[in-house]
């Protein structure tokens, strides 16, 4: 391992959310992200539905539970982009 | 050296924690198709098993599948003739139809200690009507091979996008073919 200050404008940040899924896509959208891809899942032995944003060079994936479950879902959102991106999602924590 | 398993959220949240202390970090990657029968037709949920059901039915989850058309597994190489028991719950590792999928597998190594995310991609069900040469003992029968319109399923790869974690250019991605476990 090599240490050397970091150069890059981006952050990553993933954020488990206690609210719909379509509430945080929509908070998505509304920041100018466009879905790009989707695709089935499994990890953690449950199935999930992973969407991918990109708007110029950010990306933000939301991950969403599917499936038989008797518990709250949290989707779990992680983006990779600038610091006013994070800020505008961490609000929704 | 041990190796600790984290879900999306942890892992990228510890990434995150050493990025910020301004270390460079090298993530190693996997990515590997595997046709095994870890997932299969029976396991998925309905909303996935729903993409299937044009040519398959099953009454619950974990439950026998049937085929309700013929079709052609085009990534298989196997024909299913109409009412074909497709998976079996009492026998699902010996009848069944398994779907392919890619293994991800991200890691990166900070004293000594390894903190890994994995996560499994399904390729995607394509279901087409095409006219397809099946061979005599799959229709069984001894005659020539026949030409038969049918149902062919294939298996799309996702995007690249989905079997990646987008990262800062500050941090170095190596792609490996597999971790070697001591």
């Amino acid at each position: 391992m090599v240490m050397i200050k970091k150069s890059g404008k981006q952050e990553i940040k993933s954020l488990s959310l206690y609210i719909p899924v379509e509430t945080v896509v929509k908070e998505i959208t509304e920041l100018g992200f466009t879905e790009i891809a989707s695709a089935t899942v499994i990890t953690d032995a449950k199935f999930w539905i992973k969407k991918v944003f990109k708007k110029n060079q950010e990306y933000i994936s939301v991950s969403d539970e599917i499936g038989d479950a008797d518990y709250l879902r949290d989707p779990i959102v992680t983006i990779c982009g600038n610091q006013k991106t994070v800020k505008a999602l961490k609000k929704m924590e | 050296m041990p190796i600790y398993d984290c879900n999306e959220n942890q892992f990228i949240e510890n990434l995150r924690k050493v990025i910020d202390t301004n270390f460079k970090i090298i993530v190693k990657r996997s990515i590997k198709l595997y046709a095994d029968t870890k997932h299969n037709i029976s396991r998925i949920p309905d909303s996935e098993f729903n993409k299937y059901s044009p040519i398959m039915c099953r009454s619950n989850q974990r439950t026998n599948v049937y085929s309700i058309k013929p079709f052609y597994d085009e990534f298989h190489k196997r024909f299913y003739p109409e009412d074909y028991k497709v998976h079996s719950a009492r026998y699902s590792r010996m009848i069944t139809l398994p779907i392919p999928y890619f293994k991800v597998e991200y890691s990166f190594d900070i004293w000594g200690e390894t903190y890994s995310y994995n996560f499994d991609v399904l390729l995607n069900p394509e279901i087409k009507l095409e006219t397809k040469k099946i061979k005599p003992i799959t229709l069984r029968e001894k005659n020539k091979s026949k030409s038969v319109l049918l149902h062919v399923l294939s298996f799309i790869p996702p995007r690249p996008e989905t079997m990646r974690i987008e990262l800062p250019q500050s941090v170095l991605i190596f792609d490996v073919n597999q971790k070697i476990k001591f």
